[in-house]
């Protein structure tokens, strides 16, 4: 292993001090480093999205940062998503710890192998916030960044829609 | 009418069926998935573990004189580099996984892929050394370390040139590139040919593209030299085979191997059994260094060392009469197979028997010659040559509606298979070596509705006059396809239900993401009168459940949900013989539901749990001739495939000009027998159109005259994104299977089959410009602009 | 991939054909060429790096031969680059023509380019190859300006605007120029492998 540098992060509001090579990244440090391993990797050349975090709230491609970028940074990924909430307007009891995007998606069936979908979760959390009541076009638009080959997208824009209605209300 | 997943109540006149099989329950896995919990291959973590990286042939075609580890080995980090010559016995070429069926007069030649390569490389992306180091970054490092010389060779790149008498000979074994010569017969064309009325010829060349699942493949192996267990974490498709060969290579008793096949981030096909290099090395690696050992593919990789579907060159031709109806077809083809032939004839025999499609054809000759080319290795991927048939007899119909002045929709009426007919024996072997017969099917009920929905009588005057009158080219797709699906040989399944009431149930097959956690629950809850979301499924596990052979040729809810059911059948006979001794009453008084044995007519009720733990007493006697537990196993296998079948439709905007389009409308109708879950069905068909679209006209593998692939990264090779994937309306046509007891049949692939032929008949139909023919697929905003030109300079 | 051009010089097809044996500007000529030897005859024998952007150099090996030269009409140049991110390799056939005084060159290069740059990097292939020859070619330019000034006192200045400026280059920095172009044509193939 080459030069290390020491960098100090928050993920998931836990705080990590580690030291890594300037090379490591983002991605797969939160996944072999931190064992974080719902972010996926698919593509490595940040076109398919699936390893998409928050950093700082916003959606980033842990596949296209290094993990010294990140330095400072306050990260969230897929497994910060589910908190224990009051789970208003989730039908299914077993869910209601879910976040209402993740809710919305097992009822629509938004997602088949589940690969692509913790990037996906990622990106349209801080859509949502920016984009209360989207309508098709708009949903679609967000969801380009990211590559699905199982679902065709269909039951993906349902779910964003079910997600925002309630997450309105 | 919305047919965006709306599903009626099931029946109210059908009081006989199941609760659960025709409901959609929500998926049982999707908690782990979205909360991120779900373990993949390359979430798999072991303390000491090692990684792999590959070095691979720059070169399509190429003699390996050498290749030197030294500086890899000397890298900082790095425990092990092997080559070819480093694997002694182990170095064999893999197994032929499908030999050919019994067909008369058939020529095959066999080459498989090898570990790594030895003297010859054959393909650009072949395996010629690994290097094994304490993580991949330091492995790839030493991978670029690694000197290999390889003395170019021209390469084969095209079929018809391919199997000139001068080509470059890819094996040496072999006297030409010919892989295979195939004759399938029925009646006699000559006899067609000379009564009809028309012969329309054409050719086409319908190539496939990369299944480009999410997660690329990755193996984690673990060898423990003290419990004598080899773990191989695989994202294979087929755990079991992979198991029983792994054993077989390795000279391991099967006991001591386990391959486990964890959630799969999709497969298609290449994700198969195939005994891809890495999959037969990482094993063997770690029972070398006695440590765990991991690869991971990336992306770039797998454009190279994960198999691919392509292209079909089709000479053609229908026979007609003066009404339209098909006397026989003529279809010469060359199949490319790639750089080796695992697979055998599986794709082509597709392409053969699904060219017949739903129609009655009385005359067929159809002839293949597969080709060994440098590129990639060919093996099936969602739809596995069937499209290639249907693009073919579909745009003859079309062209034989143009010259006979007959509706499209009509001609296709006129040919269609009646429900009368079935079985219907096309007299040709199938995929899966039995013959070629229809079990059953309603095509005209498929398209009446398919018509209805897309309101095919109404298109012209209504969107196209609108559309004209606005200056668009807007144009209707109509077309048929069917999909035999649901091949044996068999799959097995271990339904139990323990003391504390749980149930379990466990399936040799793999999982992919269509669902089976839930439609298999689903099938085994209505048996034992408990909610889906009350069984257990434990899939893909050979420690777990030994037999069986893997998810592919759309065959999951047809023959392990069918091996689940008699698992189930039996359980629930267990249940009521001892539940009958409990409650002192005849087993038909009896009533399975919500956990319970109930008496009908009394309060009288036992549970299942409680059952569960009669059956296993700590003391007394189980009865001599009766096993303890209420555990069964059960296998199915299927006498033949089954024959599923559609109509797809769609309206299609394009700008001549600019040659971009976009679809305005897409509307499926579906014929997969009984449909165990509506909403998992809908989203296999959904996810099935959009890699159809993608296949149409985004995605294309383009390699050069060397066959180098140039657009080897998702930058370059297009999937469809949410923008280009129209929402698809559905309906389904339900003709049961009498080949099974579920009366189910596949449909996993069939989204992706018919969508070729529906892109070139729409496109046709929107640009309308005399002697615009498309005859080839994919297409490309490109190519179509190349096509709309050239038949403007003609006209 | 086949690449094929022609430009003109103003000095007879002798001229141009007799000055393609000296390598030493080739380096300055070729960004990231460490090295450029003649190792026998007509046979030229180089390593270069190549960097774009933020991708880290890689190494690559390049044999350049002259054969079947038929002076002052034509030669083929056979290319042999060898690199961790791929190979290049073929023919570029050169021949020479005169024409009102001066010398029409044609060139056409027939390359196989394989691994990573023809899989990854084909899209950008055209526009870096373009790109890196005006590059190559501004910067013999300059260096044969700096080189004639001296000598020819008065000589035309050339301004670096790629092929089109090559046509009024004066003699002794065109001779050299001919084998520069066909290098700088590998060398903007190389450089995308190392994309």
């Amino acid at each position: 292993m080459g030069e290390t540098l020491t960098i100090r992060l928050t993920v998931n509001g836990n705080e990590y001090d580690r030291s890594v090579e300037p090379r490591l990244l983002l991605s797969d440090f939160l996944r072999h480093d931190l064992h974080l391993t719902g972010t996926h990797v698919g593509c490595e050349h940040g076109v398919c999205g699936s390893c998409t975090v928050l950093v700082n709230g916003e959606s980033v491609r842990s596949c296209l940062m290094f993990a010294v970028q990140a330095d400072g940074a306050e990260i969230s990924t897929v497994e910060g998503l589910a908190t224990p909430a009051d789970g208003s307007g989730i039908p299914h009891p077993e869910d209601a710890d879910l976040h209402p995007i993740q809710a919305a998606f097992r009822e629509s069936h938004g997602l088949q192998c589940g690969f692509c979908t913790p990037g996906i979760l990622m990106t349209l959390v801080p859509f949502l916030e920016e984009n209360p009541d989207p309508d098709e076009e708009q949903i679609r638009e967000a969801l380009s960044g990211h590559l699905c080959r199982c679902t065709g997208y269909q039951n993906i824009v349902k779910a964003v829609r079910l997600a925002a209605g309630r997450m309105r209300s | 009418m919305s047919h965006d997943t709306t599903f009626a109540a099931p029946p109210a006149e059908a009081p006989a069926r199941p609760r659960q099989v025709g409901a959609s329950p929500l998926r049982n896995e999707d908690r782990r998935l979205l909360t991120g919990e779900a373990l993949f291959v390359d979430d798999v973590h072991l303390d000491g573990m090692l990684h792999a990286a590959f070095v691979r042939s720059d070169y399509a075609h190429g003699i390996l004189k050498s290749v030197d580890l030294t500086a890899a080995l000397e890298h900082p980090g790095v425990v092990a580099a092997y080559a070819a010559h480093d694997l002694g016995d182990y170095w064999e070429p893999g197994p032929l996984l499908v030999p050919p069926p019994p067909i008369e007069q058939l020529e095959f030649h066999a080459a498989t892929q090898v570990p790594l390569a030895r003297d010859r490389v054959r393909h650009v992306g072949e395996p010629i050394a690994v290097v094994v180091a304490r993580s991949r970054y330091e492995a790839e490092d030493a991978a670029a370390l690694i000197e290999v010389d390889i003395e170019p060779l021209e390469a084969v790149s095209d079929l018809e040139g391919g199997l000139r008498p001068d080509a470059p000979r890819i094996h040496d074994h072999l006297e030409s590139n010919l892989a295979a010569h195939v004759i399938q017969r029925k009646g006699t064309w000559e006899e067609a040919r000379e009564s009809a009325h028309r012969v329309i010829k054409r050719r086409f060349w319908y190539d496939h593209g990369a299944s480009a699942p999410m997660e690329n493949r990755g193996i984690v192996a673990d060898w423990d030299a003290r419990s004598r267990e080899l773990t191989v974490w695989d994202t294979t498709q087929a755990p079991i085979p992979i198991r029983n060969g792994l054993a077989a290579m390795l000279g391991l008793p099967q006991s001591e191997v386990r391959v486990i096949a964890p959630f799969i981030g999709g497969g298609f096909g290449p994700k198969i059994m195939m005994f891809y290099p890495e999959e037969v090395l990482l094993p063997w690696i770690s029972m070398r260094l006695g440590r765990p050992v991991k690869w991971i593919e990336d992306r770039q990789e797998s454009f190279f060392a994960t198999t691919q579907e392509r292209g079909q060159d089709h000479e053609a031709e229908l026979a007609v009469d003066e009404e339209g109806l098909i006397l026989g077809v003529r279809d010469e083809f060359l199949c490319d197979t790639g750089a080796y032939n695992p697979y055998g004839l599986t794709i082509a025999i597709n392409t053969q028997c699904t060219l017949l499609g739903p129609y009655r054809v009385p005359h067929y000759h159809s002839e293949f010659r597969m080709v060994f080319t440098n590129k990639p290795i060919v093996t099936p991927v969602r739809g596995a040559g069937r499209q290639h048939g249907v693009f073919v007899m579909e745009r003859l119909l079309d062209r034989a509606a143009d010259e006979l002045g007959i509706d499209r929709v009509e001609i296709r009426r006129r040919n269609y298979l009646t429900p009368e007919e079935f079985p219907h024996d096309h007299e040709i072997i199938y995929q899966d070596f039995r013959p070629l017969v229809y079990d059953s099917g309603n095509y005209a009920e498929a398209m009446d509705r398919a018509a209805e929905m897309i309101d095919y009588s109404g298109f012209e005057s209504g969107v196209r006059a609108a559309a004209r009158a606005e200056g668009r080219h807007v144009g209707l797709g109509i077309v048929s396809y069917v999909e035999g699906t649901g091949v044996g040989p068999y799959e097995g399944a271990r339904v139990g239900i323990e003391p504390g009431g749980r149930i379990n149930l466990v399936t040799g097959v793999g999982t992919q993401g269509q669902g089976h956690f839930t439609s298999f629950a689903q099938i085994v809850a209505d048996q034992l009168g408990v909610g889906a979301d009350e069984v257990e499924v434990v899939t893909g596990d050979t420690a777990r459940f030994g037999w069986g052979t893997g998810t592919f040729a759309s065959r999951g809810a047809v023959v392990a949900g069918n091996a689940c059911h008699a698992a189930a059948v039996l359980v629930r006979k267990k249940v009521l013989t001892l539940a009958s001794s409990v409650l002192g009453a005849a087993e038909e008084d009896l009533d399975l539901a919500d956990g319970l044995v109930r008496v009908v007519g009394s309060g009288e009720s036992v549970s299942l749990g409680d059952l569960a733990a009669r059956a296993n007493p700590l003391r007394g006697a189980v009865t001599p001739g009766t096993e303890p537990g209420l555990e069964a196993t059960a296998y199915f296998g299927p006498e033949r495939g089954v024959t599923a079948s559609g109509v797809h439709a769609m309206i299609l905007e394009v700008d001549p000009d600019t040659a971009l389009i976009r679809i305005l409308r897409y509307v499926v109708v579906h014929d997969c027998g009984r449909v165990i879950n509506p909403m998992i069905v809908e989203g296999q068909i959904h996810g099935g159109v959009a890699h159809g679209i993608g296949n149409a006209f985004y995605e294309e593998l383009v390699f050069d005259e060397g066959a180098q692939l140039l657009n080897a990264s998702f930058m370059d090779y297009l999937l469809p994104t949410a923008t280009d994937v129209p929402t698809i309306e559905t309906d389904h046509v339900e003709t049961p299977s009498p080949l099974n007891p579920l009366g189910v049949k596949g449909v996993g692939e069939a989204g992706a089959i018919p969508v070729g032929a529906l892109f070139a008949q729409a496109l046709e139909d929107a640009l309308d410009i005399d002697g615009f023919e498309v005859r080839e697929i994919p297409l490309s905003p490109n190519r179509l602009f190349e096509l709309i030109r050239d038949a403007r300079e003609e006209g | 991939m086949l690449i094929e051009s022609e430009f003109m010089f103003d000095v007879p097809p002798e001229v141009v054909y007799d000055g393609l044996l000296d390598p030493d500007i080739l380096a300055s000529a070729l960004p990231g060429t460490d090295r450029l030897d003649l190792t026998g005859e007509d046979r030229y024998e180089g390593e270069m790096e190549a960097s774009v952007g933020p991708v880290t150099a890689a190494r690559f090996s390049v044999v350049v031969e002259l054969k079947d030269k038929v002076r002052p009409e034509s030669f083929d140049m056979h290319v042999d680059g060898k690199g961790k991110a791929g190979f290049v390799n073929g023919i570029a056939k050169v021949a020479f023509e005169a024409k009102n005084g001066g010398t029409v060159m044609k060139y056409r290069a027939d390359l196989q380019v394989g691994g990573r740059v023809a899989s990854v990097g084909q899209r950008l292939l055209e526009s870096v190859g373009k790109m890196m020859s005006k590059q190559g070619l501004e910067a013999v330019s300059r260096s044969i300006d700096a080189r004639l000034a001296p000598a020819d006192g008065g000589a035309v200045a050339t301004t670096g605007t790629g092929l089109a400026s090559s046509a009024s280059l004066p003699a002794t920095g065109g001779k050299r120029k001919i084998l520069l172009i066909v290098l700088a044509i590998v060398a903007a193939t190389l450089l995308v492998l190392a994309l």
